[in-house]
């Protein structure tokens, strides 16, 4: 066999060509968002070089659909963030640091909770809400959020943790403070990376998702961006231009969030990987 | 202000370590006893059960009248200084002082006033609003003993803390931190592995190894007094020489086999019936006799400090032994074999199976690599210890057992025990 560096002097192609292929959607996307629509029906792949516009973009934030349904997924995003992180960051604390059965069951069950795909909980899911009386209300969708991916912020915490040295947490304690405090004042500020990344997969994932709002927020009750897009294609008779435009839209918050938060992004993900 | 009295304090952890066995000691409102020992002898144990830490597993700690085993640490009013001074990266030196007072709930005048007094105090005023990461060392370890102060605990608890330093700063701290103590009066109690700081700084010196107390008493006491061959060879640097000879008639040590000399009479009592004994000689007290008599012995090395030679020999005797305390010297992770030349000292004899003496001698002393010369000493500055429990042999000025307190004497010139390094 040879070296794992095989392909020898065409590796260089065919990176270009796999990433042309990845890059194929964003670039459609992108380059028609400023064409006005018979320009993308007639020649989709061209750059928008002799006619830019925006109408694209300003038409479809006129859109009530559109503006309703980014506002909704505001709301559900943040409150799911709002939910989620300050909870998982605790689950994370006292299964990292407690030497205990019950610690070492916990860190198995959120394991547990990793692995399990969303649909196969999401009927469950809403049998639990409807008994709760919380189907059909942001708050259901909220709570869905929260407790699935809840495992997912622990699971970056916890390995973050293993970088914080113990002996903080014992500075903390002689010094008089509860465990809460040692928690909030000195252990959580010292995980700001961890914390940027959880933010922005959860929010990515969560901002993006479609079946959630869906079955249990219900298109009679409220649509989200993700959902709005859905119902926009094949209620209204939307020219191609606006899509696009709707599209974009859609993408903005998160992509603003990435690049506020991308330094701390892939350092907390990989923080606690190595001491120090 | 407080004392702490640990009673019959044990720590057994998962699979049976016993890393604290049985511990028993009084530390007097005020007093700063220094725990010392080689790695693994539980003083850091003992000291993490004080602070509360680690939960204890037999026995009790007391602080001032009560007992604390299950008293949290928040409450236990004590101040840790650490090893790595585990300050709060994300706080400035002023917050990381603050911390601790604000917990107890202290007005914020309070606080500022009692900051700034201890930041003067340690010299960090000008660097109050500066975080951890921009402070140097010496910085970084003086904020961690103001975070510790500012509290006003009843007992300071150190855990290495000039370990990190460099050898300058470190004998400069020893001092600051020893004199900053006497001023504030606190209880203090200071974990080392380092037998000159704790010569240097202790009221009272507790020696540990494998978790038992071998003799806790002021340094002076611990110096001259050893209760046992560990406490003997641990204490003062270069080590006292140890060696094993057979007694006869319960009187005479046989050096050589043309060569006695008469134990002190002190012990002719305790020597009676033994047929062997361990005989401990400091490096100070052995003299060159080129052509008397006393123990023959070969030059196989010279260090010249200048002010005074340390001469390493080899002993010719054919009677004296020292394999059984070379075992006990192996297991001390001793940083003192630092010099080469030593080590080379010890192949030799660990392959020859010779007494190995280390003499210090004065700079005008002169001897050469090679020599065979002659080595005496006085009966009164002998030590002798016990073949097999390795116990000194009781004098008649009361010696020192294990546990029992001597009169606290506080060091304040330079230490008799102060190490050439």
């Amino acid at each position: 066999m040879t070296s794992p560096l095989w392909l020898g002097r065409y590796r260089s192609a065919f990176a270009v060509v796999v990433s042309a292929i990845f890059a194929a959607p964003l670039y459609l996307a992108l380059v028609n968002v400023f064409k006005p629509a018979d320009a993308i029906r007639a020649h989709p792949l061209a750059l928008p070089l002799h006619d830019f516009t925006t109408s694209n973009v300003a038409s479809a934030a006129q859109l009530s659909l559109v503006q309703h349904g980014l506002k909704t997924s505001l709301i559900i995003t943040v409150g799911s963030l709002l939910l989620m992180v300050p909870l998982s960051a605790m689950a994370a604390y006292y299964v990292s640091r407690w030497d205990s059965k019950v610690a070492r069951l916990l860190m198995l069950f959120f394991l547990f909770g990793l692995m399990l795909p969303p649909q196969v909980v999401l009927i469950p899911t809403t049998v639990i809400l409807r008994h709760l009386h919380l189907m059909f209300t942001y708050w259901g969708v909220i709570l869905n959020f929260a407790a699935y991916y809840l495992p997912f912020g622990v699971f970056v915490f916890s390995g973050f943790l293993r970088s914080v040295s113990r002996e903080l947490d014992e500075a903390g304690a002689i010094d008089g403070a509860s465990s809460l405090k040692v928690f909030w004042r000195i252990i959580f500020p010292l995980m700001r990376p961890a914390t940027a990344s959880v933010i922005v997969v959860t929010a990515l994932w969560t901002w993006n998702d479609f079946l959630s709002p869906l079955i249990i927020l219900g298109a009679a009750h409220g649509v989200t961006i993700t959902t709005g897009i859905y119902l926009a294609i094949g209620t209204y008779s939307i020219d191609y231009g606006q899509e696009f435009g709707v599209m974009f839209l859609a993408s903005l918050p998160v992509l603003a969030l990435f690049l506020f938060l991308q330094r701390y992004f892939v350092s907390g993900l990989t923080g606690g990987a190595t001491k120090g | 202000m407080a004392q702490v009295e640990f009673s019959e304090v044990t720590k057994e952890f998962a699979g049976g370590v016993r890393a604290v066995e049985n511990l028993n000691l009084r530390i007097d409102d005020g007093e700063f006893v220094v725990f010392v020992g080689p790695s693994g002898c539980g003083k850091t144990t003992a000291l993490r059960m004080t602070a509360g830490l680690e939960a204890i597993s037999e026995g009790t700690i007391s602080i001032g009248d009560r007992v604390v085993n299950d008293v949290p640490s928040a409450k236990r009013d004590i101040a840790m200084v650490f090893q790595n001074y585990a300050l709060y990266p994300h706080m400035s030196v002023f917050e990381n002082m603050a911390f601790g007072l604000q917990q107890q709930r202290l007005s914020k005048r309070e606080v500022e006033r009692r900051v700034r007094d201890i930041a003067d105090l340690l010299e960090l005023d000008q660097y109050l609003s500066r975080k951890p990461r921009a402070l140097s060392g010496g910085q970084r370890q003086r904020v961690a003993m103001g975070r510790a102060i500012v509290r006003e605990p009843a007992v300071f608890l150190m855990d290495e803390p000039l370990s990190n330093l460099d050898a300058k700063l470190r004998v400069q701290m020893r001092a600051e931190i020893r004199a900053l103590q006497r001023e504030i009066g606190t209880t203090t109690i200071y974990v080392t592995h380092d037998q000159v700081e704790a010569m240097t700084m202790g009221d009272r010196v507790a020696v540990l190894r494998s978790g038992v107390l071998q003799q806790v008493a002021a340094p002076h006491a611990l110096y001259h007094r050893p209760a046992n061959v560990f406490v003997a060879e641990f204490i003062g640097s270069p080590a006292m020489n140890l060696f094993e000879v057979p007694v006869d008639h319960g009187r005479e040590l046989v050096l050589d086999s043309s060569e006695r000399m008469s134990a002190p009479a002190w012990a002719f009592d305790q020597l009676s019936g033994l047929s062997r004994i361990v005989v401990g000689i400091r490096p100070e007290d052995l003299h060159i006799d080129r052509d008397g008599g006393g123990l023959q012995a070969s030059v196989q090395g010279v260090e010249d400090l200048g002010a005074e030679v340390i001469a390493h020999l080899e002993a010719e005797s054919a009677v004296a032994t020292s394999r059984h305390i070379r075992e006990l010297a192996d297991e001390l992770d001793d940083p003192r074999l630092v010099s080469g030349l030593r080590r080379a000292a010890r192949t030799v004899a660990t392959r020859s199976d010779r007494v190995r003496i280390v003499a210090r001698l004065s700079a005008t002393v002169r001897v050469r690599e090679g020599e065979r010369l002659r080595l005496t000493f006085d009966a009164d500055k002998v030590h002798l210890f016990n073949v097999e429990s390795g116990l000194a042999l009781k004098r008649p000025d009361g010696g020192v057992a294990a546990d029992v307190r001597s009169s606290l004497s506080l060091m304040t010139g330079p230490s008799l025990v102060e190490s050439n390094g």
